[in-house]
């Protein structure tokens, strides 16, 4: 395998992965915890308790 | 009965009904996909709000309120129900129409609810729900004389398959309502002080007698903390209490009593089991004869270690083929990338990476798949809340409330719902205690790292002792989080422990398609996770145990993984995680699991990949692992190392959704943090001492 081209292949996903958790969190979103739960809109434990 | 005509714009209707007797069934028949669910403003409590057509296709909003046992509220959600009822909520409108949710096989009980609606006077249909089950426990229901008793239309309802539906939508639908004009008796004396405070209220007479009643049942706090009413009602409602206490009328038993004189009296009549001549709540079920076991002082133990015994003993045997089947795929693939991929940083990304990384957590998806089958059985066939029950005499003692107790059993699966069910408890501090404890439950996250571990500790040992050993973790897990409930009970957040109030719902046959639906949700959950973020972790670890390259062209893996910046952040928390046993490379696998903790167990397969010699066809990461050695040839995996890790595991944080969860849920940072901080510490003193007290002990 040509040496640059490894070289670009293996810059170009580990950039990927780094985006894959920065670019949500910069853009203001979350990715959802995974688990599962529909999460809809609640209010946490503010302060209006 | 008195025909009242409902406005004729858009009409509310307000589903309302004991916990667990069917009010989402109807709502979502109803309602179908025209819901919006949110939040009642202030409060953390769901509002479900559906939009559905009469039987002549006029348009209607439909409400599902929060499960009520009574109007005499004892919970956030139950103050919802109660206030939209009365017209309290400026956010809510006030309904129409309430259709009231019976469970028929539990009749005496759910008709304590319908008292107290009666009392508001709004056109009510009462849905007769699990009229089936009712009739399999061989009650006989007599409708007339329900409707005759209650002055409503009584609809029998079998809502999960849709019976009764038709009638339920129109008798809704109907352009003119029977009033509910038949109130419970109430004393006399009681219903005179009512009076005088109705007329002080500024609200329609009906609502207005009510409230009334519902103020005479408040002691003297309750009344003091009310927003809704001005003193002048307050005071009233006090000297109208202190003159029945004068008499020797006690407002809120004798209002109970009168109103459970008059459920008795209903049921007598609509409620008969043939044969016995008495009342259809009297006589034991089948449930009844299982929970004398079940819920018994001794073999109720017996049984629950039993139950989780046996989950975690098929964890072990039966998982053991499909997750062989799994591992050999792994191989098998990492063999023919390296066969056919030359020799480049993208083969060893592939092949040191992904495959190990990716690889080394889909195989343990056997396992979850079983204790998800498990948790989805025990909580289908109703046991779950036997467990709750159960544990209520534990929890009681660490001064935590039941109904935390099913927070903290969710987080058996994954602490995220968990957390999220903390929302049923009541109190404040009760429910931050949960929040705090909750992720020393130990989720499925942890079963990779302990079937690791174990897989490290005991390879040749029976299915048995290693479901014992997994055991114990989970009750080490159990054990420190009732610990810890302890101490912030007694110090950082000090309150009283309200009583427990539990539905045992009867046992029913599990569905094992709805199991199955809840195995493959979660399998898909779970595989997606191991798409997505544990590759994209797995190719991040990669990187940072292979750059930088050793400049050295002689270099030995072992050296270059030890220059790589992993390798670099492993030397830097060393001296921190020595005392624990753990050398270097465990600590890439303590950072690299920091976000996941079954992150570790990749980590673990890209660090020795990629540290050992070519190998990847020869030997599986557990092998790897115990044959490691340390620089003066002692094995790095010692059997106390073993079980120090795993302690480690059962009580760190390591899950970053949990951390952006109780964030959420706490609407601050402090509590997160604070939550990071002292599961740090409490792992790292829990590993420390099973080290150096096994050490002690002789063991090595």
């Amino acid at each position: 395998m040509n040496p640059v081209l490894d070289e670009i292949v293996v810059a170009a996903l580990v950039l990927a992965a780094i985006a894959y958790f920065l670019i949500p969190a910069w853009l203001g979103k979350t990715k959802g915890c995974g688990c599962g739960c529909q999460c809809p809109a609640k209010k946490p434990l503010g302060k209006a308790r | 009965m008195i025909e009242a005509k409902v406005v004729e714009s858009e009409r509310h209707v307000a589903i309302a009904g004991n916990p667990n007797c069917g009010k989402s069934t109807i709502f979502n028949a109803l309602t179908g996909l025209r819901q919006k669910v949110g939040n009642y403003p202030g409060v953390t409590v769901e509002r479900k709000l559906g939009r559905f057509f009469g039987s002549h296709g006029q348009p209607m909003t439909l409400l599902d309120l929060p499960g009520s046992y009574s109007l005499q509220v004892r919970s956030p959600d139950e103050a919802v129900s109660r206030d939209v009822l009365l017209g309290r909520r400026a956010d809510t409108d006030r309904p129409d129409v309430i259709i009231a949710v019976v469970d028929a096989s539990n009749l005496e009980r759910n008709l304590y609810l319908v008292s107290q609606l009666l009392d508001l006077q709004l056109p009510t249909i009462l849905a007769l729900n699990m009229v089936d089950v009712a009739e399999q426990n061989g009650i006989v229901l007599d409708l007339n004389a329900l409707e005759e008793e209650l002055g409503v239309q009584v609809i029998p309802m079998v809502a999960s398959k849709g019976v009764g539906l038709v009638e339920l939508k129109q008798a809704i639908s109907r352009p003119t309502f029977a009033k509910a004009v038949k109130r419970p008796p109430v004393p006399e004396a009681i219903e005179n002080e009512a009076r005088i405070i109705a007329a002080q209220l500024s609200l329609a007479p009906e609502v207005a007698l009510a409230e009334a009643l519902l103020l005479l049942t408040l002691h003297d706090q309750a009344l003091a903390d009310l927003a809704e009413h001005q003193g002048a009602v307050v005071e009233a409602t006090l000297a109208a209490q202190a003159r029945l206490r004068e008499a020797g009328v006690e407002p809120l038993s004798a209002l109970v009593e009168a109103r459970y004189d008059w459920i008795h009296q209903v049921c007598e009549r609509a409620a008969h089991k043939p044969g016995d001549g008495s009342s259809a709540d009297s006589g034991l079920t089948i449930s009844d004869r299982l929970d004398m076991i079940l819920t018994h002082r001794l073999w109720g133990w017996v049984a629950f270690m039993a139950a989780l015994g046996l989950m975690f003993f098929c964890i072990f045997t039966v998982a053991q083929a499909p997750m062989d089947w799994i591992s050999a795929g792994a191989d098998w693939l990492g063999r023919f990338v390296a066969a056919h991929l030359p020799e480049s940083n993208l083969r060893s990304l592939i092949v040191d990476g992904v495959i190990p990384g990716v690889g080394g957590v889909v195989i343990f998806l056997p396992q979850i798949l079983i204790l998800f089958f498990f948790l989805g059985l025990l909580e289908d066939s109703g046991y779950m809340a036997r467990a709750a029950f159960m544990m209520d005499r534990v929890m009681s003692s660490v001064g935590l409330h039941g109904k935390s107790f099913i927070p903290l059993l969710s987080s058996f699966a994954c602490a995220i719902p968990g957390i999220m069910a903390t929302r049923t408890v009541e109190n404040r501090k009760d429910r931050l205690v949960t929040i705090l404890v909750a992720p020393l439950m130990s989720c499925s996250a942890r079963l990779p790292v302990y079937g690791l571990m174990i897989a490290v500790l005991i390879p040749a040992a029976p299915a048995l002792t290693k479901a014992g050993i997994m055991l114990s973790m989970y009750l080490i897990g159990i054990v420190a989080a009732f610990a810890m409930a302890f101490v912030f009970k007694k110090t950082l957040l000090k309150s009283e422990t309200p009583m427990l109030l539990l539905e045992l719902p009867p046992y029913r046959r599990p569905l094992l398609r709805s199991i199955a639906v809840r195995m493959v949700e979660r399998s898909g959950i779970f595989l997606r996770r191991a798409g997505t973020v544990i590759l994209a972790l797995s190719i991040l670890l990669w990187a940072l145990a292979t750059f930088p390259k050793p400049t050295s062209p002689d270099a030995t893996k072992a050296e270059a993984i030890s220059q790589s910046f992993a390798g670099r952040m492993g030397h830097v928390i060393e001296p921190a995680i020595r005392p624990l046993g753990y050398d270097w490379k465990i600590g890439i696998g303590l950072i690299g699991s920091f976000a996941a903790r079954e992150v570790f167990v990749g980590t673990m397969g890209i660090v020795y990949n990629i540290e050992g010699d070519v190998k990847e066809n020869t030997s599986s990461l557990s092998k790897t692992m115990r044959e490691e050695r340390r620089p003066d040839g002692a094995p790095v995996f010692t059997p106390l190392v073993c079980l120090s890790l795993m302690v480690f595991y059962v009580l760190a944080m390591q899950c970053i959704s949990t951390v952006a969860i109780v964030r959420r849920e706490t609407n601050s940072w402090s509590w997160p943090l604070f939550q990071i901080g002292y599961m740090t510490v409490l792992a790292w003193v829990g590993a420390f001492a099973v080290f150096h007290v096994g050490h002690l002990l002789g063991f090595q």
